[in-house]
């Protein structure tokens, strides 16, 4: 086949950066916010070429003061706007703690006034980025009632979710991981497209064990899946895609499918969102099990930097391989 | 479970308080959060709930007493919880479905912590379709029977998988008979399976098999098992009881044993040693009863079960008779209740119906003793310096010396002795004489 004839692929970045060309194409109000967005076209590129075709006040350039630019957008966003922020890391999200949570989660309980907001940032490890370049901060906020989080692990779901979370009139915050950012790859349709924020994706069908996982865990959990199939093992991947509101029914069904369930993070273990879909599964599901619930995680300390480390902090295949090992076994 | 009741502390400073009055007495059912005392206190009068739904057994302290806060005032045994120990007694039969709970289903561990764990799907599955878990093979780890293993079982049964109704033969008294085959619906034999050494043959044990295993072991290791022997002339018995075998046998059906008469004689020497007829609740507590729940100990395929007689200090001959009868049928056709195998306060074990002159037999937790009816033989005894030719029969007591001391057993002994060699049974036998 030439290469004319094959269709072409687009990576989980250029998904990204397609989906945010295309919403502020769509719709006027969408406007973006962010460090270095501008002449550099962002630190990973994501908007490169946009300031150019946008315009500077569509595309906003900040200071480093996420506390700043975050409150700022929760303003635009009141005044009917739809601004998507740019954290340059999603660590740095920590410094607009305040605002993103008792302002923007709370605002429409309080007063009724919508805050159709995005903020996105790439998270995750594997580049040996150090500790605070490479969290994984979705635990943090899918604990805060009033505010969605996604965390999309392929270019298709990374370029619908966005989409849907620009659309949203809800304050959205959108973790892209940067490990996957040109790594992964696929055809996109070339429509128009949203995916639906809270339905999650069984993106391996199985039959013995259900491993439930978002973000870059998704190609770990395939990859082991593969190798466990060599082994007899039947694995069925559910990817979450929205880590709140998580899709209870989809797990639970894949659950009661196999009876034997593993979340697979790369977060830190205590009170990641495994150890909620954990507490899901053994309460609702209980009566379908037929094994112990085990989840797969990053151990509780900050990503390390040294390679070795981090590749040990990371859960790996092989880590995935012993959990379904374990309950292949029980 | 027994769950006792504290003196309160009704105030920052106070710390003693009186009984007023007992709004519900020893014997009594409370719900929880109902009143069931009323107190004083140096600041205030008042009224106290009770903690947990139950039945209160013991009052330990009385009206219009003080004490201090935290002393425990009566003990109210928990409605609907539990058994104290895990398995009270072994009588669990092949046929009840796997309910029962685990030992320590802990979900931290590799592998399922007590053989006969059975994971909610398991369980969920067999309830569903009916299935007798102790027919199923287990493949998971430690023979765990996983879902996989009820989906091939529930494959291949054969579909008419009714419960037992065939008629059992009228099974005699356990001392007459050998043990008779439980008729389980598709009663598998389990295959002999090749093992490692040469002339072995590997069987896989039964559920009923492991759970007696585990109770056996668990029985030695929490009581200090000690036996005492005393020798019985049945001679008195013996005479009544062939004066109104065959009417007895023609006009209720079935037999009337030596068992029968043991029993009956237990109980009175119980009331009279009541600590040969309790419960060890913890260290520092033992609870006695007001009443004898007596288990009788009946061989079944592949092991024994201790089906109950409640309140049998109630009952007459005849009655216990029948208890046993029934009771020791039910548990040969595998369809004890678990009410009709839970609650024994004593339990009597029959091997002497299969022969055996003297054993010493591990107690039924959680009781604190158990006496075994060992087989009646003719031997030569010396009476007023001369030989005599009599029915006797050892019978051996293993107690719990935690709590029963040696002159206690042996006393409880001697008196059962007494009632069996003197006793006059003619008022519970005399509708049998013609």
């Amino acid at each position: 086949m030439s290469t004319a004839n094959k269709p072409k692929e687009t990576s989980y970045i250029e998904a990204i950066s397609q989906a945010l060309w295309e919403e502020l194409e769509r719709d006027e109000n969408v406007f973006m916010l962010g460090e270095d967005i501008g002449d550099y076209g962002g630190a990973f590129k994501v908007t490169e070429g946009f300031l150019d075709k946008f315009g500077p006040e569509r595309i906003i350039e900040m200071p480093i003061a996420e506390q700043g630019f975050i409150g700022m957008a929760i303003g635009a966003a009141l005044m009917g706007m739809r601004p998507v922020v740019e954290v340059q890391y999603a660590d740095f999200i920590s410094c607009g703690w305040d605002q993103i949570v008792n302002v923007a989660a709370k605002m429409h309980y309080r007063t009724r006034d919508a805050v159709p907001m995005v903020i996105r940032g790439p998270s995750g490890g594997g580049l040996r980025a150090g500790p605070f370049h490479s969290q994984s901060p979705e635990g943090w906020f899918a604990h805060v009632p009033g505010l969605k989080v996604i965390v999309p692990g392929t270019a298709h779901d990374a370029k619908g979710l966005l989409k849907a979370a620009i659309r949203d009139d809800n304050p959205v915050l959108y973790f892209e991981h940067k490990y996957l950012y040109r790594r992964v790859k696929e055809v996109l349709p070339e429509e128009d497209y949203v995916c639906h924020i809270g339905a999650a994706k069984v993106q391996r069908e199985g039959s013995d064990l259900t491993i439930v996982t978002y973000g870059a865990m998704v190609h770990t959990a395939l990859q082991a899946a593969e190798k466990a199939r060599a082994g007899g093992v039947s694995v069925e991947v559910v990817d979450l895609r929205t880590v709140f509101p998580i899709d209870k029914a989809t797990i639970l069904n894949s659950v009661a499918k196999t009876s034997k369930a593993v979340m697979l993070y790369e977060d830190t273990r205590t009170l990641g969102i495994g150890a909620e879909v954990a507490a899901i599964i053994a309460e609702e599901g209980f009566e379908h099990l037929d094994g112990p619930i085990i989840r797969v995680s990053a151990p509780d300390a900050p990503v390390p930097f040294s390679p070795p480390l981090e590749d040990y902090f990371i859960p790996q295949v092989d880590d995935v391989l012993a959990a379904i090992d374990r309950l292949s076994a029980y | 479970m027994t769950v006792p009741l504290s003196m309160p502390r009704l105030g920052e400073t106070v710390t003693e308080g009186t009984i007023l009055k007992w709004l519900k007495r020893e014997g009594e059912t409370v719900e929880k959060d109902e009143n069931i005392v009323e107190i004083s206190t140096a600041k205030i009068e008042t009224e106290i709930p009770s903690p947990v739904s139950g039945t209160v057994t013991k009052i330990l302290v009385q009206e219009e007493e003080t004490v201090e806060v935290g002393v425990e005032l009566a003990l109210i045994d928990e409605a609907g919880a539990p058994p104290q120990e895990t398995p009270a007694d072994t009588g669990i039969t092949p046929e009840v479905p796997a309910e029962k709970a685990p030992a320590q289903p802990s979900a931290a561990k590799e592998v399922p912590a007590a053989a006969g764990f059975a994971s909610p799907v398991v369980r969920a599955l067999a309830a569903e379709h009916d299935i007798d878990l102790a027919q199923v093979q287990g493949t998971g780890a430690d023979d765990r029977i996983t879902r996989k293993d009820v989906e091939k079982h529930l494959a291949s049964r054969k579909p008419a998988a009714a419960p037992v109704t065939a008629p059992t033969e009228p099974a005699p008294a356990p001392e007459a008979a050998p043990a008779v085959k439980t008729p389980a619906p598709a009663a598998e034999v389990t295959p002999m399976e090749a093992a490692g050494l040469p002339g072995e043959r590997v069987v896989t044990m039964s559920r009923l098999r492991r759970e007696i295993a585990q109770h056996m072991v668990r029985s030695r290791k929490t009581a200090a098992h000690v036996t005492a022997i005393i020798e019985i002339d049945m001679g008195n018995v013996h005479t009544q009881r062939e004066r109104i075998k065959e009417t007895f046998k023609r006009r209720e059906g079935f037999p009337i044993t030596y068992l029968a008469f043991v029993a009956k004689a237990t109980v009175d020497a119980l009331s009279n040693f009541p600590t040969l007829n309790a419960r060890i609740i913890d260290e520092r507590r033992m609870a006695l009863h007001d009443y004898v729940n007596l288990g009788i100990a009946v061989a079944v395929k592949d092991g024994l079960i201790v089906p109950v007689i409640k309140g049998a200090e109630n009952m007459s001959l005849t009655g216990l008779a029948r208890e046993i009868y029934e009771l020791a049928d039910k548990a040969r056709a595998g369809k004890l209740s678990i009410d009709e195998v839970t609650g024994s306060t004593f339990t009597i074990t029959n091997p002497g119906s299969f022969g055996s002159i003297i054993q010493t037999p591990i107690i039924n937790q959680p009781n604190v003793a158990i006496l075994s009816l060992e087989a009646i033989e003719k031997r030569a005894i010396v009476i007023d310096d001369a030989i005599a030719i009599r029915h006797m029969v050892y019978m051996p007591l293993s107690y719990d010396h935690r709590i029963v001391d040696g002159a206690v057993a042996a006393q409880f002994l001697g008196r059962l002795k007494y009632n069996l060699e003197t006793w006059d049974f003619t008022p519970d036998l005399a509708s049998f004489l013609e």
